[in-house]
C-alpha cells in the first residue's frame, strides 16, 4: 500500500510469537507490560501496536508450554503476570528462528532477483 | 507436541469456559494499572494517566475477545451462544415451539418405530451364533411347502458333503402337570445334534447329546421363559424331574432366551397361532418311514460351501431318493428341493409389508419436515427486524445461517427426543395390534443402539433439510426493504407455501379415502353373516395321534366318549364335534357324484363330517329334514346333510330330501351310495371373506377314512361364558384319553375376531397414518396463516384504522386459509393485487 501516508509494518501471522519467544529468551522473565514496552522500544517508529494484541500471542504460547506465566509482584510492588521461557519454548524458538531465518532469506533473495 | 497440547486445552476451555475468565481480567487490570505508573511518571496527572493508559493498551473488550478465540475454539463458543439464544427464542414463543416439536416427534417417532420393526425383523441377524451359515433345506410339491419325511432326512444326512451339521423337528403341542396349574407348552420334538446345529448352548445344564442313550427319551430342555415363569428360574431345576403328558422327564438343560426351534421355521397358515417352543425332547427317527412328511429342517454350511452350491449337491440326492423310493403315481407331483438361508425364509413373507410400510413413514416424515420448514418460515417473517438488527451489528451471512440451523436442529434433536417415546409406545401398540403369527420375531422389536442411532441420524438431518430454506432465507435478508418496512411482495415463499399445503391437502386426502374403504370394508367384513351363532361357543381341537388311533373304530369310540361325557357337564346347553370347524382358514373343496345328473362343470363341495347335535350347538339352521342322530352308524345306510346351496344346485329347486349322492374320496365305484336326508343353512367355511362354498356333511360315524378324523374340533354351546367351562371340558376330554395334548381351547368369538385380525390390521395402520396427515395438515396451514399474517400486519392495522371489525379481519383471513389448498395451481394472492 504505497498510498499509506506512515510507513508501518504489518507484523506478519505468527512472528509476534516468534518475537515474544524471543524477548523472553534474551530478557529472562517478563510481564505483558513490559513485553508491550520492549518491543515499542525496538521496533519505533516502525511499528506501533496496541499494547492488548500481545495477549492471543501469549495465550497460545502458554497453552503449546512455550512459556510459563506466575502471578509475581514488581519492584514497586504492583501484582503481574510474569511470563517465562520453558526448556520445550527455548528448542520451538531454536526451530522457529530457524524457519524463520529461511524464509526470509528466501523472500530476500526472490526480491533482489526480481528487482 | 505444542500443537496437540494446544488443541486439547482449546477444547478443554470450549468445554468449560470461565476458569481462564478471571486471570486474564486481572492481567489486563495489572497491565493497565503498569501503564498509568508509567504515564504518571511522565508527569500526567491521574485522570490522564488513565485515559492514555487505556488508548495504549486498546480496545480491552476486544483484547479480551481476542485471547478468548486464542484460547478456545470460536465456532464451538459460537455454537453454544446460539443454542441458548435459540434456547431462549423457543421460550418466547411456545406455542410454535410446542407444535414444531410435536410435528417432529410425530414424524421421527413413527419413522423410528417402524425402522424398529425393519431392524429387527429384516436386518438384525438371528440370534444364533455365525446365523448367515445357517440354512434351510425345505420341499416343496408344485411349488406349496411341504414337510420332510424322517426317511429323507436321515438319507440327507448321510449322503451331504455340504453341511457341517444338520438338525430336525417338528412341534407339538403338550401339557405340563405337577407343580401348579396344568398348563400347555409348545414342545419341540427335535433331532439330537439340534443345539450343535444352531450352536446355542444352554445356559445351564447341557444338551441331549451327551446324554446315555437309556434315559434319553425322557429328557427335556426347557425355554428360559418356561424356566423364568414356571420354575421361578431356580437353577436347582437340572436334574429334577417334570410332568409332560402325564410322563416323567428329566430336565438336561435350560435354553437361552430367543430360541424357538423349529417353530420360527414354520410359515405356513396353520403355523400362524402357534406360540414360542418352550421345551424341546428328543425325536427319534424310523429311516424307513417315508410316508409322514412333518419335519423341518436346517444346516449349518461348511465353510467352504455356498448356499447354491449345497443347493446343487440337495437336489441331485433327493432326485435320486425319489427314484429309489417314491411311488410311481406321485412321481409327476412335481417336489422340489430348495436350500434358502435361515433368516431369509423366516423373513421373506414380510419384507415387502416392512419395507412399503417404511417408505410410507418416511413420506409421512418428510411431509412432517416440510411442515416445520413452512413454520420457521412463517416465523422468519415475524423476525426479518430482528434479523436486519443483527446483520447491521455486524452478523455476516454465515453466521446468520448457521444461527438460523442451530434453531433447527435443536428443534429436530428436541422432536427426536420426544420420538423415542413415540417409538416406545409404537412398538407395544403395533406389537398388540398385529396378527398373531403374521410378523416372525416380533418379541425381538425393541429399542436397541441400532434405533438409536438412527433416530439421532434422522433428528438431525431433518433439523437441517427443514431449516435450509429458512436459513437460506434469513441469510438473504435485504437491510433497506425490511427497515423501511415495504418488504418485498415475496411471491416465491408464498408459491412455494401454497404448492406445498396443496400437496399435503392432496396427500391426505388420498390418505383418508383408502382408510376409510379399508374401514368401510372391514366394518362390512365383520357384518357377514358366517352363518352360525358364534357366541357362547368354546372350541376345542385335537389331534388324534396314530399310535393310538390308528383305525376309524378307535377314533369313533373317542369321540362318542367325549361326547357323551360333554352331554353331562354343567352349563352345557349343546355340544358337537367336527373335523373342519367354520372360519377354520384356507381348505379344498372335493369333487362328488350325484345319481342320475352330471356333476357341474367346476362345482365342488366343502365335505366335513360332524356328529349328531353339531348343527344345534352352532347354531346352524336345519332347513328341512333330520339332523344327524345316533342310529346313523358304520352298518346303518349312508346318509348326508347338504347346505341349501348345494341343494339348490345339484338338484335345481326339486327338493333334495331322498337325493342320492357319492362322496369323491377314492374311485366312485367303492363309494357307498349316501341319502341326503336334511338341508341346512350355508356357513363359511373358510373365511368370512370367502364366497359361499356348497357343503355335504357326512356323520362322524360313517366318515369313509382315517385322515378325515384325524383332527376333531368339539364344540360347545353353553349357558354361561363358554370360557368359564373350558376346564370342564377338557377334562371331559382327558377322562377319556389322560394323554391327548389339547391343541388349541378358544371361544368362536375370537376365533372369528381373529379372523379378521388382517384386514383390523391394515384399516388402522392407514387410519392411523390418515391421521397423522391431518394433523400435518394442520400444523402445514398454521405455517401458512402465520406467514401471511404475518406479511399483512401493517394491512391489518390500517384496515382497522379505516373501521374494519374483528370479524372482517378474521373473514378475510380464513377466506385466505381456505383459498390455499383448493386451489391447485398456485397463483398470487388474490387480496395482493
Amino acid at each position: 500500500m504505497p498510498s499509506e501516508p506512515n510507513c508501518r509494518v504489518e507484523l506478519l501471522q505468527g512472528t509476534l510469537d516468534l518475537i515474544v519467544l524471543r524477548a523472553l529468551d534474551t530478557m529472562g522473565p517478563q510481564h505483558a507490560y513490559g513485553l508491550a514496552s520492549r518491543l515499542e522500544q525496538v521496533a519505533q517508529p516502525s511499528l506501533t501496536l496496541n499494547q492488548g494484541t500481545l495477549y492471543p500471542a501469549l495465550v497460545r504460547l502458554e497453552q503449546k508450554g512455550w512459556i510459563k506465566g506466575t502471578w509475581r509482584r514488581t519492584e514497586k510492588n504492583r501484582e503481574a503476570k510474569y511470563y517465562s521461557i520453558t526448556r520445550a519454548g527455548v528448542r520451538g524458538l531454536q526451530k522457529q528462528s530457524e524457519r524463520w531465518r529461511r524464509l526470509a532469506g528466501l523472500v530476500d533473495k526472490l526480491l533482489l532477483n526480481e528487482g | 507436541m505444542g500443537h496437540v497440547r494446544r488443541f486439547f486445552l482449546r477444547l478443554g476451555n470450549a468445554l468449560r469456559p470461565g476458569r481462564a475468565e478471571p486471570d486474564l481480567a486481572r492481567e489486563v487490570s495489572s497491565h493497565l494499572r503498569l501503564l498509568e505508573d508509567e504515564f504518571r511518571r511522565r508527569g500526567m496527572s491521574e485522570e490522564q494517566a488513565g485515559l492514555a493508559a487505556k488508548r495504549a493498551f486498546g480496545g480491552i473488550e476486544q483484547t479480551k475477545e481476542l485471547a478468548r478465540d486464542a484460547r478456545s475454539f470460536v465456532w464451538f463458543d459460537e455454537v453454544r451462544r446460539d443454542l441458548h439464544y435459540a434456547v431462549r427464542t423457543f421460550r418466547r414463543s411456545p406455542g410454535f415451539s410446542a407444535v414444531a416439536v410435536l410435528t417432529l416427534a410425530l414424524g421421527i417417532g413413527s419413522t423410528t418405530t417402524i425402522f424398529s420393526f425393519v431392524n429387527a425383523v429384516l436386518l438384525n441377524p438371528l440370534a444364533y451364533p455365525a446365523s448367515d451359515r445357517l440354512v434351510v433345506v425345505a420341499l416343496t410339491m408344485n411349488g406349496t411347502p411341504i414337510s420332510v419325511t424322517p426317511g429323507d432326512f436321515l438319507e440327507w444326512q448321510a449322503q451331504n458333503h455340504s453341511f457341517e451339521a444338520m438338525a430336525a423337528g417338528t412341534v407339538t403341542p403338550y401339557n405340563l402337570t405337577g407343580r401348579g396349574e396344568p398348563i400347555g407348552v409348545l414342545t419341540g420334538l427335535v433331532s439330537d445334534r439340534f443345539a450343535e446345529t444352531l450352536r446355542v448352548a444352554p445356559q445351564l445344564g447341557h444338551s441331549f447329546a451327551a446324554e446315555a442313550d437309556a434315559d434319553r427319551s425322557h429328557s427335556v430342555i426347557i425355554s428360559d421363559h418356561l424356566w423364568r415363569h414356571r420354575f421361578n428360574a431356580d437353577p436347582a431345576i437340572i436334574g429334577s424331574s417334570i410332568t409332560l403328558e402325564g410322563a416323567p422327564y428329566t430336565v438336561v438343560g435350560v435354553m437361552p432366551a430367543g430360541v424357538s426351534f423349529p417353530r420360527e421355521l414354520m410359515t405356513s397358515d396353520g403355523a400362524r397361532t402357534l406360540p414360542d417352543v418352550d421345551s424341546w425332547v428328543p425325536l427319534t427317527l424310523r429311516p424307513n418311514d417315508r410316508a409322514n412328511g412333518f419335519l423341518e429342517v436346517v444346516a449349518r454350511l461348511k465353510s467352504d460351501v455356498s448356499c447354491a452350491q449345497a443347493q446343487i449337491e440337495m437336489a441331485t440326492i433327493q432326485r435320486a431318493l425319489a427314484d429309489r423310493f417314491m411311488p410311481r403315481e406321485l412321481r409327476d407331483l412335481n417336489v422340489g428341493l430348495r436350500v434358502v438361508q435361515m433368516q431369509e425364509q423366516i423373513v421373506r413373507a414380510v419384507r415387502p409389508l416392512l419395507l412399503t410400510l417404511f417408505r410410507a413413514v418416511t413420506l409421512l416424515l418428510v411431509v412432517a419436515c416440510a411442515n416445520v420448514a413452512n413454520l420457521l418460515l412463517g416465523r422468519a417473517a415475524t423476525r426479518e427486524r430482528e434479523v436486519a438488527i443483527r446483520s447491521a451489528l455486524g452478523s455476516g451471512r454465515r453466521r446468520l445461517i448457521q444461527q438460523y440451523l442451530i434453531e433447527s436442529v435443536l428443534l429436530g434433536a428436541l422432536g427426536g427426543a420426544l420420538g423415542l417415546l413415540v417409538t416406545n409406545v409404537g412398538i407395544d401398540l403395533i406389537s398388540a395390534l398385529i396378527p398373531p403369527g403374521t410378523l416372525p420375531r416380533v418379541r425381538e422389536v425393541r429399542i436397541d443402539s441400532h434405533v438409536l442411532i438412527f433416530s439421532t441420524a434422522v433428528s438431525v438431518i431433518t433439523g437441517l433439510m427443514f431449516g435450509l430454506l429458512p436459513a437460506m432465507q434469513a441469510g438473504n435478508t435485504d437491510l433497506t426493504t425490511t427497515f423501511r418496512g415495504t418488504g418485498a411482495t415475496h411471491t416465491m415463499r408464498s408459491r412455494y407455501l401454497r404448492v406445498l399445503v396443496a400437496a399435503e391437502v392432496a396427500l391426505a386426502f388420498v390418505l383418508l379415502v383408502g382408510a376409510g374403504l379399508l374401514f368401510k370394508s372391514f366394518a362390512r367384513l365383520t357384518s357377514v353373516n358366517p352363518g352360525f351363532r358364534p357366541e357362547s361357543i368354546l372350541t376345542l381341537d385335537v389331534t388324534l395321534p396314530e399310535g393310538s388311533y390308528p383305525t376309524l373304530t378307535e377314533m369313533r369310540a373317542f369321540s362318542s366318549a367325549v361326547l357323551e361325557g360333554m352331554r353331562h357337564t354343567p352349563a352345557m346347553v349343546e355340544s358337537g364335534a367336527v373335523n373342519l370347524l367354520p372360519i377354520g382358514g384356507p381348505l379344498l373343496s372335493g369333487d362328488f357324484t350325484l345319481e342320475g345328473v352330471p356333476r357341474p362343470r367346476g362345482f365342488t363341495a366343502v365335505k366335513p363330517a360332524v356328529s349328531p347335535g353339531y348343527f344345534r350347538a352352532l347354531g346352524i339352521p336345519m332347513l328341512r329334514g333330520r339332523d344327524f342322530n345316533e342310529r346313523d352308524t358304520e352298518n346303518a345306510p349312508g346318509v348326508a346333510v347338504v347346505t341349501e346351496r348345494f341343494a339348490r344346485r345339484a338338484w335345481l329347486g326339486q327338493d333334495a330330501i331322498g337325493k342320492r349322492l357319492k362322496l369323491g374320496f377314492g374311485r366312485p365305484e367303492d363309494q357307498p351310495w349316501l341319502t341326503v336326508v336334511g338341508v341346512v343353512g350355508d356357513v363359511k367355511q373358510s373365511t368370512l371373506a370367502d364366497e359361499t362354498r356348497p357343503a355335504i356333511y357326512v356323520s362322524l360315524m360313517q366318515a369313509p377314512q382315517p385322515f378325515l378324523l384325524r383332527n376333531l374340533t368339539f364344540v360347545a354351546r353353553t349357558a354361561v361364558d363358554p370360557r368359564s367351562v373350558a376346564s370342564l371340558v377338557r377334562e371331559d376330554i382327558h377322562r377319556v384319553d389322560p394323554l391327548l395334548p389339547i391343541d388349541r381351547v378358544a371361544t368362536m368369538t375370537q376365533l372369528l375376531s381373529d379372523s379378521v385380525a388382517e384386514p383390523r390390521f391394515r384399516a388402522v395402520l392407514l387410519g392411523a397414518f390418515g391421521a397423522s396427515a391431518v394433523v400435518l395438515i394442520a400444523v402445514g396451514m398454521l405455517g401458512v396463516l402465520g406467514f401471511f399474517v404475518a406479511r399483512r400486519t401493517q394491512e391489518i392495522g390500517l384496515r382497522i384504522a379505516i373501521g374494519a371489525q374483528r370479524a372482517d379481519i378474521v373473514t378475510l383471513i380464513v377466506k385466505q386459509a381456505l383459498d390455499a389448498p383448493h386451489r391447485r395451481r398456485a397463483t398470487h394472492l388474490p387480496s395482493d393485487s
